[in-house]
């Protein structure tokens, strides 16, 4: 990357998990995280996109310690974190923290929500059972919530006010970085919206710098400063977020696009869409190459055989393709299929006699449905 | 009220076995739980109707009572604890005055129901082949042989490679999209003239939702059946319905066809979910819009309109009396004291 150390806050070099296979560790595990490298710059907020199983909870809680790595480095504010022991750990836990998908499993249901709050407090130090009622009510104020609500336990209150408790309990303990694992995911559609806002207004108070993991890609621009890709196990893409949604690069970036149905609708009539076929594949067994150039409506010879770096294409945008290899250059998609769906997109030009060698892993429905 | 208008447009209309005749019409529909805390009302007088060759969709978040409507349907809400009014007219007769056989006869034939969890509607312990080919052993007295050939022939219309040697394979063996794909074969044996798809494709991802989503109104389109798809994603919605019926708190708050919904939505709530939604097609703001507060407990629905606490355009007759299901136009109604344009 073009930057220099000093503007990351948490930094990623090479780094990978693997999952062992059953207990024997005799053959090579899973690669939920392969050679990532990956920076955080402190006070932006990354969006982490990807389907089930690519990695990108993995990806998180490796970055907070909370996974051992199988290699490669973890940096936090520049100290190498990745397999220090818990006591040394200790410090860099209290800089950052974790908000969770499931407001019902992620809340102990015996304790009040000021004491779940406080614990953390107590623990690193920031207060003393005397003095924590003044913050803990600070903190719920802060979230929005009521501060009498203090002595409340977790099921008393809907899941929007829980996810609100899960991240004052996150910030009780002042941390610089927060990663929220799908924190919208399992709320309801009106609800989503006001912790979204919540977490915008928090990183505008704050200064947090945040690392937003989901499977939305909606709500991953409504609130990322950049965006980044991954598809089993690695960072496809990344870039600033109006380039990831205005001008997608990567193949499986502009099918993600694709599928996502947007809440508008024009005409009477229903229109067929262009569909990405086949499934992600197990990462028990990843194809080799790409490990998107099965599905990948442009493959085309290199792809099967070399595994494409993750390569600046422009300026702080980055894409691991074959089709944007220096030598390939001449042979950009064309991108006119989705421009058409999405307002304020300029459509490439660029030879489509990439698109042409595999032709059939789109499909297009004829027509109208009537 | 509103059904009675519904009705007698549609006596106008077509007859009931061409496309656009009436195949469903549910009328006053009442769902209430009895609960340790007392009764709870889910489902509070909602009319609706789905024609033929139709795609229906329920919209609404969760607790608004979308899931027990469709459960209530093929009379799979339990009588104990649960307590269901109202007419559910299919083809005219009414589901709830059939005997245990004939209702049986519809379930799976003339009716089918996809569920949101392909992992939890799959018996784990038969083969596909088996669990495809039974409503056609079921309803159509086919053989074991023949259906289990049948099956093959389904699992291939939903693109399930070699499907020959996959119906001896067990729902373990499928991946979360597969088994849906699996369910939607499993549905469509039959030829039924409803598919009732309870948030069919929550539980998947992107990608595969849209797989999914685009069989199934194929398969639909293929077989001439109508579908009644159950959601809380109005982009789905908007991509597949016809006509949309909004829900909360138990009642229908606005219907339109899904064109009106989304360029002309009249009904507050709908409004406030249609902003509140971050959009692909939109450049991002700063904050989205809030629906403040929360959706009520339906063991404590306030009193009005079940909306009012958390509506910005309240006035004081909102907090005393429901509002009833008006029209705007010919296929456009909205259950709301004010006025949506002023």
């Amino acid at each position: 990357m073009a930057d220099t150390n000093s503007g990351a806050l948490v930094e990623a070099e090479s780094l990978s998990v693997h999952f062992p296979r059953h207990r024997s560790a005799t053959r090579p595990g899973i690669a939920a995280v392969d050679r990532i490298d990956l920076k955080i710059h402190r006070g932006e907020i990354l969006g982490l996109v990807g389907e089930s199983g690519c990695g990108k909870s993995t990806l998180a809680r490796t970055l907070l310690g909370l996974i051992e790595p199988s290699g490669g480095v973890v940096r936090f504010g520049g100290d190498s974190i990745g397999n220090l022991p818990e006591r040394q750990m200790r410090p860099y836990r209290r800089r950052m923290q974790i908000v969770f998908q499931d407001p019902y499993s992620s809340l102990n249901p015996r304790m009040r929500i000021g004491e779940t709050i406080a614990e953390a407090m107590f623990i690193h130090g920031h207060a003393t059972k005397s003095d924590a009622a003044p913050l803990v009510a600070d903190l719920l104020k802060l979230v929005g919530l009521d501060p009498a609500m203090a002595g409340r336990f977790p099921h008393e209150f809907s899941g929007g006010q829980r996810q609100r408790i899960g991240i004052a309990r996150a910030l009780a303990v002042r941390p610089e970085f927060i990663a929220c694992d799908e924190p919208v995911s399992a709320l309801d559609v009106s609800i989503q919206a006001q912790i979204v806002n919540l977490l915008h207004d928090l990183r505008e108070k704050m200064g947090l710098t945040f690392l937003f993991v989901s499977h939305d890609l909606a709500v991953v621009r409504h609130i990322s400063d950049r965006v980044a890709i991954m598809y089993l196990g690695r960072i496809v893409e990344i870039a600033p977020k109006e380039r990831v949604y205005d001008e997608p690069l990567h193949p499986y970036t502009q099918a993600l696009l694709l599928a996502v149905p947007v809440p508008t609708r024009t005409s009477q009539k229903r229109s067929a869409r262009k569909v990405m076929q086949g499934e992600v594949p197990s990462p028990l067994n990843p194809p080799s190459g790409c490990h998107f150039h099965p599905r990948c409506p442009h493959a085309f010879a290199p792809c099967a055989l070399k595994q494409p770096p993750l390569r600046e294409v422009a300026t702080g945008h980055f894409v691991a393709c074959h089709l944007y290899e220096p030598q390939q250059r001449s042979a950009e998609p064309d991108h006119a299929e989705d421009s058409a769906r999405r307002e304020g997109q300029t459509p490439h030009g660029g030879g489509s006699q990439v698109m042409s060698t595999n032709p059939g892993q789109m499909i297009e429905r004829s027509g109208e449905y009537r | 009220m509103s059904t009675v208008d519904a009705t007698t447009a549609i006596d106008k209309g077509p007859p009931n076995d061409r496309p656009g005749g009436l195949l469903l019409d549910v009328r006053d529909l009442r769902i209430t739980f009895s609960t340790r805390q007392g009764d709870v009302n889910a489902v509070n007088g909602v009319s609706f109707d789905v024609r033929r060759g139709e795609i229906v969709a329920i919209v609404g978040e969760s607790g608004c009572g979308k899931s027990a409507t469709a459960l209530s349907l093929l009379r799979l809400i339990p009588e104990l604890p649960g307590r269901v009014t109202g007419q559910i007219l299919f083809e005219g007769d009414d589901l709830y005055k059939m005997s245990t056989a004939e209702i049986q006869a519809i379930r799976g034939d003339r009716i089918a129901m996809i569920f949101q969890e392909p992992m939890t509607s799959l018996n784990p312990v038969h083969t596909i082949g088996r669990q495809v080919g039974e409503p056609l052993r079921v309803h159509r007295g086919a053989s074991a042989d023949d259906a289990l050939a049948r099956a093959a022939e389904l699992l291939g219309g939903v693109n399930i490679s070699e499907p020959e040697i996959r119906i001896r394979n067990y729902p373990h063996q499928f991946s979360g999209g597969m088994r849906q794909r699996v369910t939607i074969a499993m549905g469509m044996g039959c030829k039924p003239d409803l598919i009732i798809a309870d948030e069919p494709t929550t539980a998947l991802d992107v990608t595969i939702q849209a797989q999914v989503l685009e069989l199934l109104c194929q398969q639909v389109d293929n077989n001439h059946s109508s579908m009644l798809i159950i959601t809380h994603n109005l982009g789905v919605v908007a991509q597949y319905a016809d006509r949309v019926f909004v829900m909360y708190a138990g009642r229908i708050v606005e219907s339109a066809m899904a064109h009106e919904l989304y360029s002309d939505p009249r009904h507050p709530y709908t409004m406030g979910l249609l902003s509140s939604v971050p959009r692909l097609d939109q450049r991002a703001t700063e904050r989205l819009a809030e629906i403040a507060g929360q959706p009520p407990d339906p063991l404590k629905l306030p009193p009005g309109c079940p909306f009012q606490p958390r509506c910005p355009r309240a006035i004081d007759r909102c907090r005393v009396e429901m509002p009833p299901l008006e029209a705007v136009s010919q296929t456009h109604k909205r259950a709301c004291w004010v006025d949506a344009h002023g």
